[in-house]
């Protein structure tokens, strides 16, 4: 007799447990998010996974053929991106993630754009619709539109490496412009990615006029760019172009602080994105131009990016700080429950068709993918995604300077270029 | 050229300050600690900890970490190295897999990110000699000297520090006359984890903390161990500035591309041509003969 109610408190509790955080019935969609997860980029979106399957669960979630059922994410580290780990390792963790979970979809994906572009095939033989929002290398699609039938489950939502310099060169553009520099100092590290937006960005200022005064790259572990800068200086560059996604820029930018380089700092340094950065850096990065994407940065223009941001920071206590990809993967989950209600079925074909007839509009701006199934990038939030120039200004703001519909600012010289 | 000597210097500094802790333990126990680079790391982590989570004076927070990794030396030695010393092909194995594994449990715990930064000791720059320097580099310089200075006091006028003097000179002789190995060995590991903690302290404001460090430092350590000699202080100072100097010449002329290529080199030419290093005597015998 005294263990019937002991009995019958487990069979709640375990009824709790299952089917209440679902908050809808009916089995689990799966979506995988693989991906370098001891990474900003990579934490963050999963996060923004996170949120938007509680915030999809919480409504019931999503409607296949007349049926409720909720969103379930499972994820795999592959450690893409970290020393040593070579991308058959990360591919190998992509695949047991498939065969463990057997998911429908996946979300994200790998931190570098080698690891995504050797998991196409993977993603292919499977035939799981794949949402990158990460890695930025154009290859990306070009493999999609050179073997269509083969990669046409893989679309990718953040700006790759064209669209990001498109953006970036219209901050150099507001630069020639307001103050008249043209002689330039390119800044890369030592990868692929960003020697091929260093090398565009030259083409480009060449063409318009500028004179490269210098063109390094360097190991991504430098410990010290004294003798570059030094260099910087001799050389009387205006605006130093720096690329590259690794931590030395925080060694880089308090160097040209202290060091006084009478050149403006801008470029891609996810590094110093986030808004906690200024009390990281104790307002040292004042006067870095830099770039991100919509949603990890909150836009007039776009009022989902800044609900999206707003509803992050409230869950998770603090808002995005990586440079890209958490508003897109926010906005990826979204693409795939859209999608997979309008097909009515968990047939990838049929997701597949319904996600590249996507027009929504998303934390990154309007979301429609290309031929190629790159998400459009441009100037217009209300046409295409967005990508931000910002400048670090006091009192530790980002205040966007470009492109004109989402300035809010404009750019201004560090303190010791304007006394000279 | 101003500007290469101050920063050249600067370097140099950085990389004795780095490689003195790795070496004086290697010139007291004989042991290869290639946890060295975690432990460099974690007590820049364990003073950020102890400076943001639970918001001591930094002076302090620095003190406790630099006294913590030192203890965490002394467990590495007592807990896993008492048993295989002697046995180098051991040490490697248990210091390095030991370091490893402190780093990945650092990646897995979550301190990764560009979140994780130390204030500098000093905050802002002056101008010497036509070149603007930080107060950070300069105090580094100015610990590098000190820290030297105190290693000198500490192994000439006092005990532990002439018995360790007398272990790296003859351990069996040592022990004729007293001096116990084991304990002295296991002091020599914790006072090399404290210095490595303390080189991660200054060093690391610079910079962020990233469990990459960990790793990267080693193999700088390693070569400016392996050029000068690994038990010769003098060696180590000697090797930092031909490191520090080239790497700034190598970046200024050729590409910052080419530094790592120098250590490399460095390390290749004088395991072919003098195995000791240039001021060291470990395998003085085999080299003449």
């Amino acid at each position: 007799m005294k263990k019937k109610p002991l009995w019958a408190v487990c069979s709640i509790l375990v009824l709790w447990i299952y089917v209440v955080p679902c908050g809808a019935g009916g089995e689990p969609i799966v979506l995988g998010l693989p991906s370098s997860l001891g990474y900003l980029e990579a934490y963050e979106s999963k996060n923004s996974a996170q949120l938007a399957i509680e915030e999809i669960n919480a409504k019931g979630g999503v409607k296949v053929g007349g049926e409720m059922r909720p969103l379930k994410l499972v994820w795999a580290d592959t450690r893409d991106s970290e020393p040593g780990i070579p991308i058959s390792e990360a591919l190998m963790a992509y695949e047991k993630l498939i065969l463990q979970h057997t998911p429908t979809a996946i979300i994200a994906g790998f931190l570098t754009s080698e690891a995504l572009l050797a998991s196409m095939d993977i993603t292919s033989k499977h035939k799981l619709p794949f949402l990158a929002t990460i890695p930025m290398s154009p290859k990306f699609q070009e493999k999609v539109a050179k073997n269509y039938d083969a990669y046409k489950y893989c679309f990718r939502l953040c700006y790759d490496a064209p669209s990001f310099t498109k953006t970036y060169l219209g901050a150099l553009q507001l630069i020639n412009k307001d103050f008249g520099f043209n002689r330039a100092f390119v800044m890369t590290e030592e990868a692929l990615w960003a020697k091929a937006i260093g090398n565009i960005s030259m083409q480009w200022m060449k063409k318009q006029g500028w004179t490269i005064t210098g063109n390094h790259s360097f190991p991504k572990a430098t410990s010290d760019f004294s003798s570059t800068l030094l260099k910087i200086k001799n050389t009387q560059t205006q605006v130093i172009v720096f690329i590259s996604s690794m931590p030395s820029v925080v060694i880089f930018a308090d160097q040209w602080r202290n060091m006084r380089v009478p050149a403006l700092l801008t470029g891609l340094l996810p590094a110093l994105c986030g808004d906690e950065n200024w009390k990281i850096h104790s307002g040292k990065i004042n006067g870095i131009v830099n770039v991100v994407e919509a949603g990890c940065i909150p836009v007039k223009a776009i009022p989902e990016s800044q609900a999206f941001y707003d509803a992050y920071k409230k869950r998770f206590g603090k808002a995005p700080q990586a440079s890209h990809a958490t508003g897109a993967t926010y906005d990826a989950v979204y693409i795939l429950k859209d999608g997979i209600e309008r097909a009515g079925t968990l047939d990838p074909d049929k997701i597949v068709a319904e996600i590249e007839k996507t027009d929504r509009k998303g934390s990154i701006g309007r979301v429609r993918f290309g031929k190629d199934h790159q998400v459009i990038f441009g100037k217009d939030p209300q046409k295409e995604a967005l990508s931000v120039d910002f400048q670090w200004q006091q009192p530790g703001k980002r205040v966007p300077v470009y492109p004109p519909i989402a300035a809010t600012g404009k750019i201004l010289l560090p303190d010791w270029m304007k006394k000279k | 050229m101003m500007g290469m000597l101050v920063y050249g210097t600067v370097n140099s500094c950085i990389l004795v300050l780095m490689a003195i802790g790795f070496s004086l333990t290697f010139g007291i126990s004989g042991i290869a600690n290639f946890a060295y680079g975690a432990l460099y790391i974690t007590g820049a982590y364990l003073a950020w900890h102890f400076l943001n989570s639970l918001g001591l004076f930094y002076p302090l927070s620095i003190a406790i970490s630099v006294l913590i990794t030192g203890l965490i030396g002394v467990v590495i030695y007592r807990g896993f190295l008492f048993r295989v010393r002697g046995i180098p092909l051991s040490e490697v194995i248990v210091t390095f897999g030991l370091g490893t594994g402190m780093l990945e449990a650092y990646r897995s715990i979550g301190l990764t990110g560009h979140g994780y930064k130390l204030p500098p000791f000093v905050d802002g720059s002056l101008e010497l000699f036509g070149v603007y320097i930080d107060y950070q580099r300069l105090i580094i310089i100015g610990l590098g000297i000190v820290l030297l200075l105190l290693l000198w006091v500490f192994t000439h006028h006092t005990k532990l520090g002439l018995a360790f003097r007398g272990m790296a000179q003859e351990e069996e002789t040592a022990l004729a006359f007293g001096i116990e190995p084991e304990s002295t060995a296991q002091a020599s590991f914790g006072v090399g984890a404290g210095l490595a903690a303390v080189a991660g302290v200054a060093v690391l404001p610079l910079s962020l903390l990233n469990v990459e460090d960990g790793s990267n430092i080693l193999i700088l350590v390693l070569a400016v161990g392996i050029v000068g000699g690994l038990e010769s202080t003098f060696g180590i100072i000697t090797a930092s500035f031909i490191f520090g100097f080239s790497q700034i010449i190598v970046s200024t002329y050729l590409s910052p591309l080419y530094s790592p290529v120098v250590t490399l080199v460095s390390i290749v030419l004088i395991l072919t041509l003098k195995p000791s290093g240039l001021f060291g005597s470990s395998k003085e015998l085999e080299e003449r003969v």
